[in-house]
């Protein structure tokens, strides 16, 4: 296939001056809305549809590609600076990016996270471009058996999540994966809602993560000043080291691939490429002690993984007109407002708007670095705020950003009550991102192992048949039991440290 | 020296988790669906996970007890007793917290968080009221303008709808 002509055709385009200027506004607006929790990459888009409708296709087309591109990058800094995950592909960044925060390397944590998402966007965009349609085919022969063994897949991560507490962290895996059964299911039952009407769509995600991560981190710190423990004034390096650059670099390329690979296959997400990115980086790391305290690679691999996911999630819009995401249903809301139709034929009908949005993509993709690298000594400014301040506004942001998904003073209630149970955890050594794990996949699972169910009329034994479910669920295995073994042989004749939270 | 006995944080915890994991798992079983199911109903997957987590649960006692045991002197494991759990300095900020949450519906965001803010502020050590009175204000004004206005989220109104 020829792309050299056509993606020239997109660059004369989009790097027409007007146009830069609504790139650079889009990663501005982008950016600025993907930090606020709640609204995250498919909000900040249905923000701007009204705004971006009354201009041309193209135009409108590369405005969004750079919004889209600014709120993936967006959500990481709140869950780097302030431990709040806006969204799903955020929670795992909170992890190291938060413990680096905490250790004065916020300033790195920020910078790998632009520089990732920008190499990990660039080559999503690269694999979007040269392999578009094949991929989409691959993507195609993905059923509920398959889609069932690679959630299986996905909960192995509990592993690298848990560090040495393994039994405490699959017990917060089961309590996520039972949080994520609590409302209607497919036929109708409405399970553990004990008639309370606002949970029949089930628990809201933002009360849940946000609960766990922010709203823990509040009342932790609360404590801290209650009880007078010394708080140390730490003075934070705002420019990253080359050699953390050359560090990440190998963590960077691995989460691009395995972000993009995932985020083709429709309804997957960047929420589980970034999981299976971190998990992986876990597993083949010489040290893996180090993540969850502050390790770099632990900021790279996931804040890559999700930007390569976003490029992957446009190949199924694109070639099929099948929205990967709820981001990607809203580009498909937009194309159609301006007269265009995704699907097979759109290569061919109209280049223009395929290889613009292509150009558009690498453009906002260096819009996003030129814009945010400068700015990560502004965003460090933040933790020099006194806490008296920032822990008030913490809960001010989070209940802003639960409030607006539902207009429900539940989830609000919600949003105290997982606070409360994510301070416990973290005072007692459980570890808190399995909850999330569990509680994102649960629904799913049950939902693709129903449906495998009925394609297979009951017999289990018929999906094993399967040859990517049968590599997914040896990997899932191998993926669980490995770091245990290895563990062990490492640890044989050693005590083992228990880890505990403890303010 | 006296020695108290006293459960561990880890021990309360599987206590507990076994009792809700099988509540839950047994009120999942009562589960059906009145269209009939193919194969996997309302029931399988709160089943399932009501087992294993009873199960996590039993081996973290199991846990638990292997390492009490191995422990010389209980007094050691003071700072994991169960009473660890009910931290009295936490209960004054949670407590803010609700009552901000729970007032939001009556009297509205701006009032709610100018209220929330400069009392959290004052306990967390703002020197003043005169200042956390002003941090307030200015912030709620601030998330009210780029909110309300900018993104046009909606807000608590609360009973003063007027105001807004």
């Amino acid at each position: 296939m020829d792309v050299i002509g056509p993606l020239v055709a997109g660059f004369e385009t989009a790097l027409q001056m007007d146009n830069l200027l609504y790139a650079l506004a889009g990663a501005f607006i982008g950016t600025v809305v993907g930090v606020l929790p709640g609204i995250g990459p498919s909000g900040a888009l249905a923000l701007m549809l009204p705004v971006v409708l009354n201009v041309e296709p193209v135009s409108a087309l590369i405005m969004l590609a750079s919004l889209y591109a600014g709120a993936m990058y967006g959500g990481s800094t709140t869950a780097i600076l302030l431990n709040v995950p806006g969204e799903t592909s955020a929670v795992v960044t909170c992890l190291d990016g938060h413990a680096m925060a905490r250790q004065g390397r916020a300033g790195s944590a920020l910078s790998i996270a632009a520089i990732g998402s920008y190499i990990a966007g660039t080559l999503g965009v690269v694999g979007l471009m040269l392999f578009a349609p094949l991929i989409a085919g691959v993507a195609l022969s993905f059923g509920p058996p398959e889609y069932f063994a690679l959630m299986a897949f996905g909960l192995a991560a509990v592993v690298s999540l848990s560090g040495t507490a393994l039994v405490k962290g699959l017990l917060a895996t089961c309590a996520g994966l039972a949080l994520s059964t609590v409302g209607a299911d497919v036929t109708g039952v409405f399970r553990f809602t004990f008639g309370v009407h606002n949970l029949n769509p089930g628990i809201e995600f933002l009360a849940l993560s946000i609960g766990l991560f922010a709203i823990s981190e509040v009342l932790l710190s609360a404590r801290e000043i209650a009880v007078g423990l010394p708080r140390d004034i730490i003075k934070h390096r705002i420019l990253i080291r080359w050699s953390e650059i050359k560090e990440s670099f190998g963590a960077i390329m691995r989460g691009s691939v395995i972000g993009f690979i995932v985020g083709v296959l429709p309804g997957a997400g960047a929420g589980i490429a970034s999981f299976l990115s971190y998990s992986f980086e876990t597993q083949i790391s010489r040290t893996p002690e180090r993540f969850g305290r502050g390790e770099i690679k632990g900021v790279a691999a996931p804040e890559s993984a999700n930007n390569a996911a976003s490029a992957g999630a446009l190949v199924p819009m694109l070639t099929l007109g099948i929205p990967g995401s709820g981001t990607t249903a809203i580009l498909l809301i937009a194309l159609a407002a301006l007269d265009v139709q995704a699907g097979p034929l759109l290569f061919i009908q109209r280049p223009d708007i395929v290889w613009g949005l292509i150009a558009a993509l690498y453009i906002g993709n260096v819009m996003l670095l030129i814009l945010n690298l400068p700015l990560v000594g502004i965003f460090v400014r933040i933790l020099y705020t006194p806490m008296y301040l920032l822990l008030p506004l913490i809960m001010l942001v989070s209940v802003i950003g639960v409030y607006s998904a539902n207009q429900a003073t539940l989830d609000l209630m919600l949003l105290c009550g997982f606070g409360v149970m994510g301070y416990f955890m973290r005072r007692n050594g459980y570890p808190v991102a399995p909850v999330i794990l569990g509680f994102v996949l649960g629904g799913r699972m049950e939902t693709a192992l129903r449906q495998s169910m009925i394609m297979t009329q009951g017999d289990i034994l018929r999906m094993l048949e399967r040859p990517i479910v049968a590599v997914f669920l040896v990997l899932a295995v191998v993926a669980m039991a490995a770091p245990i073994l290895l563990r062990q042989l490492r640890f044989r004749g050693k005590p083992v440290e228990i880890e505990r939270e403890e303010a | 020296m006296r020695k108290t006995r006293s459960i561990s944080a880890d021990r309360a915890a599987a206590l507990i988790l076994i009792v809700v994991f099988a509540a839950y798992g047994l009120y999942g079983a009562t589960l059906e669906s009145s269209l009939g199911v193919d194969y996997i109903g309302p029931d399988f997957f709160p089943k399932a996970i009501g087992i294993f987590g009873v199960f996590l649960a039993a081996l973290l006692l199991v846990q638990d007890r292997l390492r009490m045991s191995a422990s010389v002197d209980r007094q050691s494991e003071g700072g994991r007793r169960w009473s660890a759990w009910f931290d009295p300095a936490v209960a004054v900020p949670f407590g803010m917290m609700l009552a901000y949450v729970v007032s939001l519906e009556y009297l509205g965001f701006p009032i709610a968080s100018v209220l929330f803010l400069t009392v959290a502020a004052r306990f967390l050590g703002c020197p003043g009221w005169f200042w956390a009175a002003a941090f307030g204000v200015l912030s709620t004004a601030a998330a009210v303008l780029l909110f309300r206005y900018g993104l046009v989220l909606r807000l608590p109104q609360g009973v003063f709808m007027k105001l807004w």
